[in-house]
């Protein structure tokens, strides 16, 4: 049993790598197919800009063996950035095409919100009822860790699994469709509610 | 709904935690990882590390302290001082540092700012902003630590360096550090209410209650502090719970 950490070519790499051999799984950084198809889930992770990230998914070939790996139904989870490239495009400098995993488009956190931007910093997740693994057992106080200028405006109602309020404005944080999810916070960096999405996510492939 | 943050800072010279008053008067106190631990415990929604470190040598201790200090704590790190060019802020990042803040960088290559964050994210340029009130009632620019003074004007470097794709602005006031008297609320509001950024607000704490005044007064997103942690006059535990009861959104 092996996770697979995306790699998107920028920063931080560090922490989630050490939040994941902490939950004593094996791990490997994934930038090429191989690597891709000898893991049993994946993990998108966020920092940088949209183009750049989308760009080292092309240039390490593995952007229709990601779509392969979503269709074959094993989990990927984004985070932050990783998230956002599971969107259909995102308007992030430009217009970018991303994955196409979670029908919707990424855009940036309206001014009119009247609250700093980029959003950063804790708030807490209102997260809807009923809902399946691995975010079915985070408890209503919850507070998570949040660092982004652009959010995804996710088309199907159904996939929003967690939302903020930003202001007037509300903001998917959690998403969902069947194997494929997205955080917009960082677990990693989101002390105990942020472990426990981790370690909900290394038990969907343990069980 | 966004809580306000709790961020404790940790002036790093040549290895070990020091603290002065006003820049000068440095006085060596702990060892950085065992108090970042100590913080990390205590609830701290975010650390910052600012290394002082004269020279070149001694500042690449810091990569050591910010990856066991990312070993050990799950929360995000800023770390700052020193930075000369794109190399030493991915340097840095790659340790495990989650946001970068530039003070004379910013100041000596504006354009680097862009590229930076750029490359890396606007999210994690942060730009530090050291100020002193003149006798005129302006707000002066300091760099190198507060050793240099500039021609620039407090907001309208805070707004060029916002265009100019800074995430955030940690803005300190010289006059009030380490004197315990409270946050410069004027120039904190100021340049809050007139960016769209998160705006941290530092020096001066000597009371929880200023704490409080650096948000509600001075409409800071965040406020650090360093003193009243580190010598353990109050935990920020109890500055938490003193800002929830006085109306603030925390996380507790």
């Amino acid at each position: 049993m092996k996770i697979g950490v995306v790699d998107i070519g920028s920063g931080n790499l560090y922490n989630l790598i050490k939040c994941i051999k902490e939950l004593e799984v094996n791990l490997s950084l994934v930038n090429d197919l191989s690597e891709l198809k000898q893991s049993d889930a994946l993990i998108i992770p966020g920092v940088g800009a949209y183009k750049s990230g989308i760009e080292t998914l092309q240039k390490s070939n593995i952007v229709e063996g990601l779509k392969n790996f979503a269709f074959q139904k094993k989990p990927i989870l984004g985070i932050c950035l990783g998230m956002q490239l599971l969107l259909g495009k995102s308007y992030e400098f430009g217009v970018h095409e991303g994955l196409n995993l979670i029908s919707g488009t990424v855009r940036p956190i309206k001014e009119q919100t009247g609250w700093p931007i980029p959003n950063i910093g804790w708030c807490n997740v209102k997260i809807r009822n009923n809902v399946e693994q691995p975010f079915n057992n985070i408890s209503d106080d919850n507070s998570f860790y949040f660092i982004h200028s652009y959010y995804c405006d996710v088309d199907e109602e159904n996939d929003i699994i967690g939302i903020i309020d930003y202001g007037n404005f509300q903001i998917p944080a959690i998403i969902q469709n069947e194997n494929i999810m997205g955080c917009q916070f960082h677990p990693e960096l989101s002390d105990n509610s942020g472990f426990q999405i981790l370690n909900n996510f290394v038990k969907l492939i343990r069980n | 709904m966004l809580k306000k943050r709790i961020i404790p800072c940790l002036d790093v010279k040549d290895g070990y935690v020091v603290k002065g008053i006003n820049f000068l008067k440095l006085k060596k106190i702990s060892d950085p990882v065992e108090q970042a631990q100590i913080y990390q415990d205590q609830g701290a929604d975010e650390l910052c590390f600012l290394d002082i470190s004269a020279s070149n040598e001694k500042r690449s201790i810091m990569i050591d302290i910010v990856k066991k200090t990312a070993d050990r704590c799950f929360m995000p790190l800023t770390v700052g001082g020193g930075i000369k060019d794109l190399e030493d802020i991915r340097n840095l990042l790659k340790a495990g540092a989650d946001k970068i803040s530039l003070n004379t960088f910013a100041v000596n290559n504006l354009n680097l700012v862009e590229k930076a964050a750029e490359k890396f994210g606007n999210q994690c340029i942060v730009v530090a902003i050291d100020v002193k009130k003149s006798a005129n009632g302006n707000y002066t620019v300091f760099t190198h630590g507060g050793r240099n003074e500039t021609k620039l004007e407090a907001l309208s470097w805070a707004k060029t360096v916002e265009e100019h794709g800074a995430g955030e602005i940690l803005l300190t006031s010289m006059d009030r550090d380490g004197t315990g008297k409270g946050f410069d609320i004027e120039i904190t509001k100021k340049i809050a209410d007139n960016v769209s950024i998160p705006v941290i607000a530092s020096g001066g704490v000597g009371k929880l209650e200023h704490l409080v005044d650096g948000v509600i007064k001075g409409n800071a997103s965040g406020v650090l502090a360093a003193s009243i942690f580190h010598y353990g006059t109050f935990s920020i535990c109890e500055a938490k719970k003193f800002m929830k009861e006085s109306g603030v959104l925390v996380r507790l």
